[in-house]
């Protein structure tokens, strides 16, 4: 890999962004997955399917609400808990690409199976790995690997969802026996049934002030014996849900339950960076899921609206349908883009890319969700017959824009943190974002940097996108200029008050998404046409220009909006319901 | 005990045959192959008896480079080596030249149990269980369903019309396994990984003192002369049914005068 200057100081590529750069060479080429690797994956997909088709069977789980033991037990023989542990460990040491690309396998062949799987790696026994003492991963990460034991990620309580840094669980500790007594309600945990090993945060108490209370928070790993009792440790009934009704989602109680201080995960005054560097890893994943779940409804959809007639024509070649499918398909290759892009930077080493994998939850969860609606109503009335897979897929993939960081929060995050980038003076800002209504340092230093000239103008364009994307190179760079401006724009107009500014963060966010998805896009073409020459290569220059000429008008519209906008009347509106506690304007005056 | 067990890598039961441009061979692209399902349950009873006894289990297969994909399959599945004949440049041959390849590499690998599926579901021609334990002057068993070991012997089940044979041989003896002996398993992350580690040794008909010469060309015994397609099914053919006896009439007429069945 060449590096360039720039890239060696920038460690994030949309951090850059924000800063007016383009740190053009974390993104191109666009990575390649080594083919021993893909041997690899692709003999462990064609196993877990063969498993998948004889030991899970997703209606009976869906319906009787129960994800059978032994599937559990048989994932992990098959390997399917271990794939991101390290070798030494006793799992397989996935690369990123190689653990998208079987989460995009696992995800639509059953959905509560990719709960199991995803809750137990991507976050449940990710604070372990990142940042366990190697004492502490050899102790545990064997049995984890191979599912002797089942990992749970306890962070949400009842009274703190969003707003994480506010967890009320205690850890008092105890130097009489050198534990941690800890006490407090953990909510919709998933795996709660029968996990043997919960990475639990609580609060060891401290006179420290308001502001810092994060840093009383601290991760313990609380491991329960293999029947899964502990003393103070009891599980909540299982929680009735809408959706991924097979996986377990439960309560986890905790009584004076007494953890030994061996057991604390990253050291005192770290949990918080612990729980936000989990989350921030695992959420490309569920962006690799969406693609492997928009590729499913494509199918169905391809073989639906090909096979049906009416009119004595296939609906397939009506230009309604025609829309949709072109819809699905391009933008799933974007979303795919997005996540390898974003796997390759975790493969490559590049050390920030919470932005880029925000980016992949966003998109991608709701284009799952917009995908199988839109397949659902290309299947007419079939669609809405439970004997076809709609409804269980809406169903399943309804919670995606609401866990590991709502969708809302995501976008609050991905704008905050630009602002922080581009004036560097918003102190503290990733725990604003999971408490984002505090109150945090002022921006008005920055703004008069800005006035004064001091902030380096952004001129700078994508070089390295093949020619025959050149119009659609230059949009990106225009707009990617436009944007930097305008956030600078925003931070000096709204001082301090910029972090409560949410409906600007919302287009703000919206804009930094469709740049990286644009991004993503034209690093992968430009590597199709290097690879196959233009004229093979002529279906994804198509989806390029598509999407970018969709993206174009989404980004003119957030962009424009942030300055001229009906912002105050949604306040006044708002405000008027929240009065009448519900619509105020029945026209019969009800 | 050592195993040695025969696969073939075929194209996936579930492939659209296409026939090549020579209408004698099959056109390889867009083929996926596969371990023949038959060689998978003879695989997977060596793998079981190893388990049960200690011992080794080979794989040895002849064909081209991509069937190395297969024998790493066999290794990821648990196999601890895998041999390949190598295929390349060797020209047509026929079931009686793969044999002998076979054969010839069996006598220097000292196995107490030679395995394969009872047929391969390539060519199903059924015949390389006979053959390679003619050329070995050993004795052979097909269609096993179920196996018993015992001390320099084994009790065989096999399939027979209507009915199971039990037979013992002695060892070594070559079995031909077929379905219903067990059900194989699946490859775990754990074994394809340790799979990829592993080098597959690949050997020249040379290096097994086989004359390419003798086996290929006018030499092969069975030759491949054309290969058909069945014909494509016709279009079903719906008949109104507003007015039944009309409708009735009308299926007679044409199961009589065009489809000539009655």
């Amino acid at each position: 890999m060449s590096t360039t200057k720039t890239d060696t100081e920038v460690h994030s590529f949309l951090k850059s962004l924000y800063k007016g750069e383009f740190a053009e060479s974390l993104v191109f080429p666009f990575p390649e997955v080594p083919e021993d690797v893909k041997e690899t994956v692709t003999v462990f997909a064609d196993a877990y399917r063969d498993f998948d088709a004889q030991f899970i069977d997703s209606e009976k789980i869906d319906r009787d609400h129960f994800f059978p033991r032994e599937a559990i037990q048989g994932l992990g023989d098959l390997g399917a808990l271990g794939m991101t542990i390290p070798e030494e460990y006793g799992g397989s040491g996935f690369s990123a690409a190689a653990y998208c690309k079987m989460v995009e396998v696992i995800g639509p062949l059953d959905s509560s199976a990719a709960i199991v799987i995803g809750s137990h790696q991507s976050i449940g026994l990710k604070p372990l790995l990142l940042f366990g003492t190697d004492e502490q991963k050899r102790k545990w990460l064997p049995d984890l690997a191979s599912g002797k034991r089942l990992a749970a990620f306890c962070l949400t309580e009842p009274e703190a969802g969003s707003d994480a840094a506010s967890l009320k669980t205690t850890a008092v500790y105890d130097p009489a026996t050198d534990e941690y007594v800890l006490n407090g309600t953990k909510q919709w945990i998933s795996n709660g049934g029968f996990a043997k090993f919960l990475t639990v945060f609580a609060r060891i108490p401290s006179e420290a002030a308001e502001k810092d209370k994060h840093r009383e928070i601290a991760c313990f790993a609380v491991v329960p014996d293999e029947s899964g009792e502990l003393p103070g440790l009891t599980r909540g009934p299982e929680e009735k849900k809408l959706g991924l009704c097979g996986s377990s989602t439960c309560q986890i109680i905790l009584e004076n339950c007494r953890v030994p201080a061996f057991n604390m995960i990253g050291g005192k005054g770290q949990g918080f960076r612990v729980a936000v560097e989990t989350l921030n890893t695992g959420r490309t994943s569920l962006g690799a899921g969406s693609v492997g779940g928009c590729k499913q409804m494509i199918k169905l959809a391809t073989e639906h609206a090909t096979q049906r007639k009416q009119f004595k024509t296939r609906i397939a070649d009506f230009e309604l349908i025609r829309e949709k499918i072109a819809e699905m398909t391009a933008n799933t290759y974007v979303l795919e883009s997005m996540v390898y892009l974003t796997a390759g930077l975790i493969d490559k080493g590049v050390p920030d890319y919470s932005l880029e994998g925000a980016c992949c939850k966003v998109y991608g969860t709701e284009l799952l969700w917009k995908t199988i609606n839109e397949a659902l109503q290309i299947a007419g009335g079939n669609g809405f017959m439970n004997e076809y897979p709609y409804g269980r897929a809406l169903r399943d993939s309804r919670v995606n824009m609401i866990f590991e960081g709502t969708n809302e929060i995501l976008r609050l995050y991905l704008a905050l943190t630009g602002m922080k980038e581009a004036g560097d003076v918003l102190k503290g800002v990733e725990k604003a974002v999971y408490s984002p209504l505090t109150q945090y340092g002022v921006l008005i230093g920055h703004a008069q940097k800005w006035m004064q000239g001091n902030v380096p103008a952004f001129d700078k364009k994508l070089q390295k996108v093949h020619p025959a994307l050149a119009p659609e190179a230059d949009q990106v760079s225009h707009y990617a200029s436009i944007f930097r401006n305008a956030v600078e724009t925003i931070v000096f107009r709204n001082g301090k008050k910029v972090i409560e500014r949410q409906y600007l963060h919302h287009r703000i966010a919206d804009t930094l998404i469709d740049l990286y998805a644009q991004v993503a896009t034209l690093s992968r073409v430009t590597a199709a046409i290097e690879k196959k020459g233009e004229e093979k290569a002529k279906p994804e220059i198509e989806i390029a220009r598509w999407f970018c000429f969709q993206a174009r008008h989404r980004m003119v519209a957030s962009l424009k909006a942030l300055d001229k906008n009906r912002d105050a009347e949604a306040t006044a509106i708002s405000n008027a319901v929240y009065e009448a506690g519900g619509y105020p304007f029945d026209l019969w005056g009800w | 005990m050592n195993h040695v067990v025969c696969i073939a890598y075929v194209p996936d039961t579930e492939t659209k045959v296409k026939i090549g441009g020579d209408g004698k061979s099959i056109d390889e692209t867009d083929v996926k192959w596969i371990v023949s399902p038959y060689d998978e349950y003879a695989l997977e009873e060596a793998l079981k008896t190893r388990e049960a006894k200690g011992g080794t289990v080979t794989v040895l297969t002849f064909g081209p480079a991509r069937a190395d994909v297969g024998l790493r399959e066999c290794l990821a599945r648990g196999a601890d080596e895998a041999v390949r004949i190598a295929s390349d440049g060797l020209g047509e041959t026929d079931s009686l030249g793969v044999a002998q390849l076979l054969a010839a590499a069996l006598k220097g690998m000292k196995a107490d149990a030679i395995w394969m599926g009872s047929k391969g579901v390539g060519t199903d021609a059924g015949v390389m269980v006979s053959m390679v334990a003619e050329l070995l002057d050993l004795p052979n068993v097909n269609l096993v369903t179920k196996v018993e070991w015992k001390d320099g012997a084994v009790t065989l089940w096999r399939e027979v019309e209507g009915g199971r044979e039990v037979v013992e041989s002695p060892l070594p003896c070559v079995i031909g396994a077929h379905k219903g002996l067990n059900e194989p398993r699946y490859a775990s992350l754990k074994g394809i990984m340790a799979a990829k580690k592993k080098v597959i040794a690949v050997k020249k008909p040379a290096d097994l003192g086989v004359d390419p010469a003798g086996i290929t060309g006018e030499k092969a015994a069975v030759r491949w002369t054309k290969l058909e397609l069945p014909p494509a099914r016709q279009a079903c053919k719906l008949i109104p049914a507003d007015d039944p006896q009309k409708a009735a009439e009308e299926l007679l007429r044409l199961l009589r005068d065009e489809a000539k069945v009655l």
